[in-house]
């Protein structure tokens, strides 16, 4: 048998979303990622108090129709403190994947086809990156480099780079013997055109698959660092940061954590349902 | 690619090959260089030469691993070769910088075996044969569109499709667009490595009637690689044979395939199966396989698969040398001294 | 001959549907053919015409989604169309064996040859002594020079000839009564597929076995075959003896193959190419699928599907515009006494 049926073909790049990706999961998916989004864009509108001042008179309060979600040992309202957090949290996974996408592109790209040197040291420097886990990894780096938001983001970039490295150099070298590419070297085109029209836009989607199931690690690892103090510092409205501080409370005020670490589990369900569809998507139409 | 008298003394050399050499270093193992080995190397392409005359359809046969593809992607540069000359048109472009080679990419350009693979998947039939034609300004921008469309209707292909995706197409068009790729920078020299080889049989045709065309049309100079005899018989003026990265015979394609002089040739030209029901052998053509490239035997590179293999053979590499006009053979025994040459 | 002869496969009307999200693939609409005992019959035509479909079909490993919508399959008398995998399991090894183009996918990259020839013959009560003993003749018969040192070796350390001669021995274990042979030789240089062609060729005497030759490539039927059925869009379009079609064809579509190749008398010239490419299968023409390409078209091409009938004994041909065909002249002298 030939490898392909043309013909079967010729749906590609028809539509944007053909029928079959519209799955449940997609759907269910794409309605939390919303929500995230309209409470990260618009907090001040969708909140009904200000996060950060605190009200001696209402403190620990169960939750009811004034406040929704109860209140903190400050009095302070945590259904906004969890709507402002939204902001950080998914600023904290999608930069925290951005930027490392981009420089591990960059730095697989250029390994793979330079190779050499160029290629073995950056490969090996990976290997041994990846032999520690991803958030020893990222505690160590805070560690050395101190707490705070700054911190969270270096650390989250240091360790990310190494899998889109590593998957953007593996595709590289499979497509740089294919026939296109040398059509591409016959033309006498400059590598730097090479690798931007012909090889990146060919090899980038796994990376960018790979991107939207990382985010949700990445926004769990910030929340998990802003938990265990190193990550985003209070009183800033942080989802990790926030269970952090009811964590006392838990036996008479479970409200304080049950919501928020309601709303983070949501949040993360939700992305991964998108990036999975997301993946399934690529894969049927990039053939 | 009709005439079969084609004259040679008339024709000026538009590719002339020297001696080159294409030697891949065989991957060391720790082992290996712990123990200081040798370097060892696949010698896919050795010590070949080889003139190719302007306006001629040079045909390159030989069996897998032989070296074919290698030859032909040093010659277009794609390799930098190891030693030797490549002359194009009198300038040795053998070890060029990619830069001093960019003004001279457009005269020579090269026609794909998997016609699939060959076109970025990302692009537009339009956008896969402009972006040639802006990057070497081949033509003013405002014609680009009009050039386009030429380009497509000389191949074969309606204007239509301009817009159109490589996976869109079936395996016959996919080759057009591949061919409409390769002329668009009016190349005078073109490689053909297997063109029609991945295509079903009634497309094959298509191709070869195309390539034949537009090289009686476009005066073009082809090396047309291929391991169907019966193909290149049909297009080729002269032809090359090659086995373990040697060329064991050339010459022109009539009288080469109806006396092959050199051993080798004869086994290839038998064992083609033969479309004749009534026409059945049973012996083997040959006996044995191709040697590994990495372990090649002393001597002549086929002796140890030769019927006629002497002691001479076994110790002597045979030089390629000219036994009548035109015709050249790398054996220490033809197969027929000058006779039908 | 052919009347007298016992039938050892008959597939009768087989079709193959492949269901996708949005169209049905009709890989194989309607295929009738027999495969008599002693005869290699070639199943010939271009990719995606539904040659390999109705072999994987008559072993029972269709990919899926395809399954066998219709039609009988019966193997040396047994009705084998709907039986479970678990049955034709047994069926495969000793009634029918398969080799296919590619052979490093069907060997086992981790096994020694020895072990996966042994394997061979598992179901039989053997000593281990004797299965080797049996894997050893198996190799030497395929022609796999020292086979006693060559058995201790993996796949990866033959070559693409030693391969296909490894999987043939294994194909051939049990003794078969057929062999499916898809494409055997299409991955292989010249000689050494001459070398298979002939290797195959004399096992079928050595062993009395039927061969079904699945091939796109004119001159191995000519080499290898008895009787030839040419394939297009899921579709027997002309069957008949070997001699026959290359001397006599009947279809246009089996003359246009023929024209098109390239003819040695006639070096340069225009080869007669068949104009277009092969339908998608999912949207098949009206009528006789090969009408947008045929150069006899008529009307009632157009609005029906033609019916396979009997021109001659043992030749039965799928075209409405017989009439205009009895004038063609294949690309090989009948031979004396036999006139289509």
């Amino acid at each position: 048998m030939k490898r392909y049926y043309p013909q079967s073909e010729k749906t590609r790049r028809k539509h944007l979303l053909p029928a079959w990706a519209v799955t449940p999961t997609f759907i269910l998916g794409v309605v939390i990622v919303v929500i995230a989004l309209i409470m990260a864009i618009f907090p001040a509108q969708i909140a009904p108090y200000d996060p950060t001042v605190v009200d001696i008179t209402a403190r620990t309060k169960a939750p009811s129709a004034a406040h929704i979600f109860g209140t903190d040992n400050y009095g302070r309202d945590i259904f906004s403190r969890v709507v402002w957090g939204t902001r950080i949290d998914l600023s904290i996974g999608f930069f925290g994947v951005l930027v490392p996408l981009i420089i591990g592109s960059i730095i697989g790209l250029l390994a793979a086809w330079y190779g050499g040197w160029l290629d073995s040291l950056l490969m090996r420097i990976s290997e041994i990156m990846m032999a520690f886990p991803f958030t020893i990894l990222v505690i160590a780096i805070i560690t050395i480099l101190g707490t705070g938001t700054i911190n969270l983001y270096i650390a989250l970039w240091l360790v990310g780079w190494m899998s889109y490295a590593r998957l953007v150099r593996a595709e590289v070298m499979t497509l740089k013997k294919s026939e296109f590419i040398e059509a591409a070297r016959v033309a006498g085109f400059s590598d730097a055109r090479i690798l931007l029209r012909h090889v990146l836009p060919n090899v980038i989607s796994s990376s960018i698959v790979f991107a939207a199931s990382d985010m949700v690690m990445c926004m769990l690892t910030g929340a998990s660092m802003s938990f265990l103090g190193l990550g985003v510092q209070p009183p800033t409205p942080e989802w990790g940061a926030i269970l952090n501080e009811g964590r006392t409370y838990i036996t008479y005020a479970s409200w304080m954590t049950f919501f928020p670490g309601l709303v983070l589990a949501i949040t993360g369900v939700g992305l991964s349902l998108l990036g999975d569809s997301m993946t399934d998507i690529l894969r049927r139409k990039g053939r | 690619m009709a005439d079969i008298q084609f004259d040679y003394t008339s024709r000026s050399k538009l590719v002339e090959v020297k001696d080159l050499c294409k030697w891949f270093p065989v991957k060391r193992t720790i082992a290996d260089s712990l123990l200081r080995r040798e370097v060892r190397y696949v010698k896919a392409v050795d010590h070949v030469s080889l003139d190719i005359y302007q306006g001629e359809c040079l045909g390159l046969v030989g069996e897998s691993g032989c070296g074919k593809s290698t030859l032909a992607r040093t010659i277009i540069r794609l390799y930098e070769p190891t030693s030797g000359e490549i002359l194009l048109e009198g300038t040795d472009i053998a070890h060029m910088s990619a830069r001093e080679l960019r003004p001279l990419r457009p005269h020579m350009q090269m026609i794909f075996q998997d016609p699939y693979s060959s076109l970025n998947p990302r692009m537009s039939v339009r956008a896969i044969i402009s972006e040639l034609l802006l990057y070497h300004h081949v033509v003013p921008k405002d014609q680009v569109d009009q050039r386009v469309e030429e380009l497509m209707g000389m191949c074969g292909l309606s204007a239509d499709y301009a817009g159109r995706y490589p996976g869109e197409f079936s395996g016959g068009q996919q080759q057009r667009v591949g061919i409409a790729r390769a002329l668009a920078l009016n190349p005078k020299f073109i490689i053909a490595d297997e063109p029609v080889s991945a295509l079903d049989v009634s497309i094959q045709a298509q191709i070869i009637n195309l390539l034949g065309d537009l090289q009686q049309k476009l005066g073009l100079t082809i090396l047309f690689i291929s391991h169907d005899l019966r193909v290149v018989r049909h297009i080729t003026h002269r032809v090359a044979v090659m086995y373990l990265g040697h060329v064991m015979e050339l010459g022109p394609t009539e009288t080469l395939f109806d006396g092959p002089c050199h051993p080798y040739t004869q086994v290839l030209t038998k064992a083609a199966p033969e479309m004749n029901p009534l026409k059945r052998t049973r012996e083997y053509a040959i006996e044995g396989e191709t040697p590994s490239p990495i372990h090649m035997p002393p001597g002549c590179r086929f002796h140890p698969r030769c019927p006629y293999c002497t002691d001479q053979c076994k110790a002597e590499m045979p030089e390629l040398r000219q036994i009548a006009p035109s015709r050249f053979v790398a054996c220490h025994h033809p197969l027929q001294k000058g006779a039908g040459v | 001959m052919i009347g007298v002869a016992e039938r050892i496969l008959e597939v009768k009307d087989l079709k193959t549907y492949f269901p996708g999200r949005d169209e049905l693939v009709k890989a194989v609409d309607g295929v009738s053919f027999e495969v008599y005992k002693g005869e290699t019959f070639g199943l010939v035509g271009e990719s995606g015409c539904g040659k390999s479909q109705t072999c994987r079909s008559i072993l029972g490993l269709l990919k899926k989604p395809g399954r066998v919508v219709d039609g009988q399959i019966i193997l040396d008398g047994q009705d084998i169309t709907h039986l479970k995998e678990k049955e034709l399991r047994k069926l495969r090894g000793k009634k029918m064996s398969v080799i296919f183009q590619e052979p490093m996918t069907s060997l086992s990259p981790v096994l020694k040859i020895k072990k996966q020839l042994m394997e061979v013959f598992d179901d039989t009560p053997m000593t281990r002594a004797e299965k080797q003993q049996r894997a050893v003749e198996l190799l030497r018969m395929v022609g796999i020079p020292s086979p006693e040192l060559r058995m201790e070796e993996y796949t990866f350390q033959f070559s693409g000839g030693m391969r296909q001669r490894a999987m043939i021995a294994m194909a051939l274990g049990a003794r078969p009564k057929l062999l499916i042979a898809d494409e055997p030789t299409t991955a292989l240089d010249v000689t050494i597929q001459d070398q298979i062609m002939k290797l195959i060729n004399s096992l079928k005497q050595e062993l009395d076995m039927s061969i079904i030759l699945v091939t796109h490539d004119l001159g191995v039927i000519a080499q290898m075959c008895d009787r030839v059925a040419v394939m297009y869009s899921g579709l027997i379009m002309e069957m008949c003896d070997v001699v026959t079609l290359f001397a006599s064809p009947r279809h246009p579509y089996t003359y246009a193959l023929m024209s098109s190749l390239p003819d040695p008398a006639n070096k340069g010239a225009r080869l007669n190419a068949i104009q277009g490419s092969p339908p998608n299968l999912a949207h098949l023409p009206e009528g006789c699928p090969f009408w947008p390409r045929c150069t006899e078209c008529a009307d009632i091409c157009k609005r029906e599907r033609p019916e396979m009938r009997e021109i001659a004994p043992g030749h039965s041909v799928r075209c409405h515009c017989l009439d205009k065909t009895a004038a063609y002249r294949g690309i090989i002298e009948a031979p004396q006494g036999k006139e289509a």
